[in-house]
């Protein structure tokens, strides 16, 4: 059950960083382990499965808020317009994903941005281990994010997170209407127990 | 007969919905007969809601397992079988050590109530067990996921996903929601367990798809890639979004139709 919080804490690292995706909705962020903590077992098997497994992943993203940014920096004016909306752009991620870096705005300013950057999320504590997420940005878009830390030394947290890291695909689920020959959710109790119990409950004058 | 033939018992305080295609028209209903009488003979031994229970008086430690019917042995030993399958993640177990296996019999019994079905010489069928699907291969039907704030019976509601039976996965289990609330408990920290809002799990066997669901719910993302080294797909609902969307996980394999 501990282990279970790993994932759950990695997962929360990719979703924080999804709010750069809405920059670069085409660009599709692979989440790999940097540092493996233990030499051979984890690391390897993360890479390969993952390109096809978040290929899902970001259409979830809003991509409205890119639109948004546009207008703003349309209102503004000016030849630098695309050079500045791109370095808006670029400090959201980060500064949702870093607070430690507060330094961030100076290569901001800069007209000359660096080509590729990387930023590095706060690293969250809890019982089963650390966790940080890092992304590496190009030119204001997300390209890469990666998982500097996970979990434990153990082996056993290395493996769970290796395996459980890169398997399952990221989705966002909305209700919608559709036309179904049955449904699948939780037990639920037949309407006419349901009746049933009120009657009693009436009968015994509650 | 032609065409659809769709009915609806109750056993167990719970709705079973059957849907016959094509079903020979003397058959079925005596089929459906045998079916629900299955149902209710399985609620006579394993409820824990009538004192008259064989369930009932074992736990009470009236009658040994010899004095119940086989059934009830059959049941409970799955229930260990699972435990161990599950890493522990599905565990009957109470806290004085008793078994109580109420979380699987639902599956089971309509796993073996279904064999009546096949008296009603239908080309295909479903039983929609409350819940939890079970269908013939064959004629694929789309199942809908139900949006996990729904209560009472989902039939008609907007489902969040929609996978389809009948082809490689003939079983879909469905665990958490809204139905009852913080009814599964961790069993490794004996805490109410709120690792997923809800679960979903896709395969070829009712009773299997249904441990695996609960132990997925109880134990949290440590259980799953022991669901999928099975061949199960799962669809995890991690959380609510403030726009009425919901973050969730698919195994690669998930049977979505979205």
């Amino acid at each position: 059950m501990r282990a279970s919080r790993a994932v759950v804490v990695a997962g929360g690292c990719a979703a924080i960083v999804g709010a750069g995706w809405a920059v670069s909705p085409k660009e599709l962020p692979t989440l790999d382990l940097v540092a493996p903590s233990t030499p051979e077992a984890s690391a390897t098997p993360s890479a390969s499965p993952t390109p096809t497994a978040t290929a899902a992943a970001s259409p979830s993203a809003v991509p409205s808020d890119d639109e948004a940014e546009d207008d703003t920096d349309d209102d503004k004016g000016g030849e630098r317009d695309e050079d500045e909306s791109d370095d808006a752009a670029t400090p959201q991620p980060s500064r949702t994903a870093t607070p430690v870096e507060t330094a961030e705005p100076d290569p901001v300013v800069t007209p000359v941005e660096p080509a590729t950057q990387t930023f590095d999320g706060p690293v969250v504590t809890n019982p089963r281990g650390q966790y940080q997420a890092r992304i590496t940005v190009e030119g204001g878009t997300v390209t890469d994010v990666q998982a500097v830390v996970a979990g434990t030394q153990d082996a056993q947290s290395v493996q769970i997170n290796a395996k459980a890291i890169p398997i399952l695909r990221d989705e966002v689920l909305a209700a919608q209407t559709w036309d179904v020959a049955a449904v699948s959710g939780a037990s639920f109790t037949s309407p006419a127990f349901i009746e049933s119990l009120r009657g009693a409950f009436g009968q015994a004058g509650l | 007969m032609t065409g659809t033939y769709r009915v609806t018992v109750h056993a167990m305080a719970m709705p079973f919905v059957v849907e016959l295609d094509d079903a020979d028209p003397e058959a079925a209903e005596p089929a459906i007969a045998a079916f629900h009488a299955d149902l209710v003979w399985a609620d006579e031994v394993f409820s824990l809601w009538r004192d008259d229970s064989y369930l009932s008086a074992h736990l009470r430690g009236d009658i040994a397992l010899d004095e119940a019917p086989r059934e009830l042995r059959e049941v409970l030993e799955a229930c260990e079988w699972y435990r161990e399958a599950t890493g522990g993640g599905f565990d009957a177990r109470r806290d004085d050590g008793v078994l109580d296996p109420t979380g699987l019999v639902k599956g089971w019994a309509v796993a073996r109530a279904s064999r009546h079905l096949r008296g009603a010489r239908a080309s295909g069928w479903m039983v929609g067990a409350s819940g939890d699907i079970l269908a013939t291969g064959g004629r694929l039907r789309r199942i809908g996921i139900a949006d996990p704030r729904v209560t009472g019976d989902p039939t008609g509601t907007p489902v969040v996903d929609v996978v389809e039976l009948g082809g490689a996965f003939t079983a879909l289990a469905t665990s958490g929601g809204a139905q009852v609330v913080d009814h599964i408990w961790d069993p490794t920290t004996g805490e109410v367990a709120r690792h997923y809002m809800q679960v979903s799990v896709a395969g070829t066997d009712l009773t299997e798809c249904d441990a695996w669901a609960t132990a997925i719910a109880g134990g949290g993302p440590r259980i799953v890639p022991g669901a999928l080294e099975r061949g199960l797909e799962v669809l995890l609902i991690a959380g609510g979004r403030y726009d009425g969307t919901y973050d969730a996980q698919t195994s690669p394999g998930w049977p979505s139709v979205r």
